[in-house]
């Protein structure tokens, strides 16, 4: 997995390239809470992520839970096999889509 | 007429032989990928393997073998005639049947949500048939997914 981040004051972007499984997911969640201080706004920019699994979703779900105290969080670029796995275990309701 | 079946090899093995941590979920990835290519799968198909491929070997690095290592072994069949592909998770480790779990309440509020259970739930989705069974100390769990209707898929 790659991540590019990208802040501008308190917008931050993070471009995902790769899967984001049981392996990388902890490193992605690493990534972000070590940059999200002072973030109001953060963008995951999904365009070049091939898959997910529950590993990536948990993340998903503590990085919308910490911002949502914050701010919020948007995903970006959602390619149809990972909106598929979005929406079988329901996280496309819980999280903000662009 | 009997099925013909294919039998894939790693290193000239009949099975993956994994250590029982997540890391070496990479391994795995890459044996997978390169599987998919050879049998030319659609990119959904081969992204629903690897998905249920990391929800089980997870389960088995995280849960199988408490407080010691362990292995997991994985072999992967294609039975040409009927278009099945099959994945078989082997492990020694604790007796468990992860479609045992309760399904995740996908109802409740992101905060109140457990998550547990959400993998296998995954996994159910992904594939056409899960099924577990425990023999000679072994967690045995087999996974299949039909390849029929490939012009229909993505």
């Amino acid at each position: 997995m790659k991540i590019t981040m990208n802040q501008e004051t308190n917008k931050l972007t993070v471009s995902i390239e790769g899967s984001i499984d049981t392996v990388t997911a902890p490193e992605l969640e690493k990534e972000l809470a070590a940059n999200w201080n002072g973030v109001t706004k953060l963008f995951l920019d999904f365009k070049a992520v091939d898959y997910i699994s529950s590993a990536g979703l948990r993340v998903m779900m503590a990085a919308e839970q910490h911002m949502e105290a914050v701010g919020s969080m948007t995903i970006m670029n959602v390619n149809d096999d990972v909106k598929e796995v979005f929406e079988m275990t329901g996280f496309d309701e819980l999280l903000n889509f662009e | 007429m009997a099925d013909i079946i294919r039998k894939f090899q790693y290193h000239g093995h009949d099975a993956l032989l994994l250590p029982a941590e997540r890391e070496a979920f990479v391994t795995l990835q890459t044996w997978l990928s390169g599987i998919a290519d050879e049998l030319e799968l659609p990119e959904n198909t081969r992204k629903k393997l690897l998905i249920a491929a990391d929800e089980i070997f997870t389960n088995i690095a995280a849960y199988g073998y408490p407080g010691s290592g362990g292995t997991a072994e994985v072999e992967v069949t294609f039975n040409i005639t009927r278009q099945l592909l099959t994945m078989k998770f082997i492990d020694a480790g604790i007796a468990y049947n992860p479609l045992e779990s309760p399904p995740p309440d996908l109802t409740k509020p992101l905060t109140e949500r457990s998550i547990g259970g959400l993998g296998i739930f995954m996994v159910k989705k992904l594939m056409d048939t899960v099924a577990y069974k425990r023999e000679n100390d072994r967690n045995i769990l087999i996974l299949e997914k039909h390849l029929l209707n490939r012009e229909k898929q993505k």
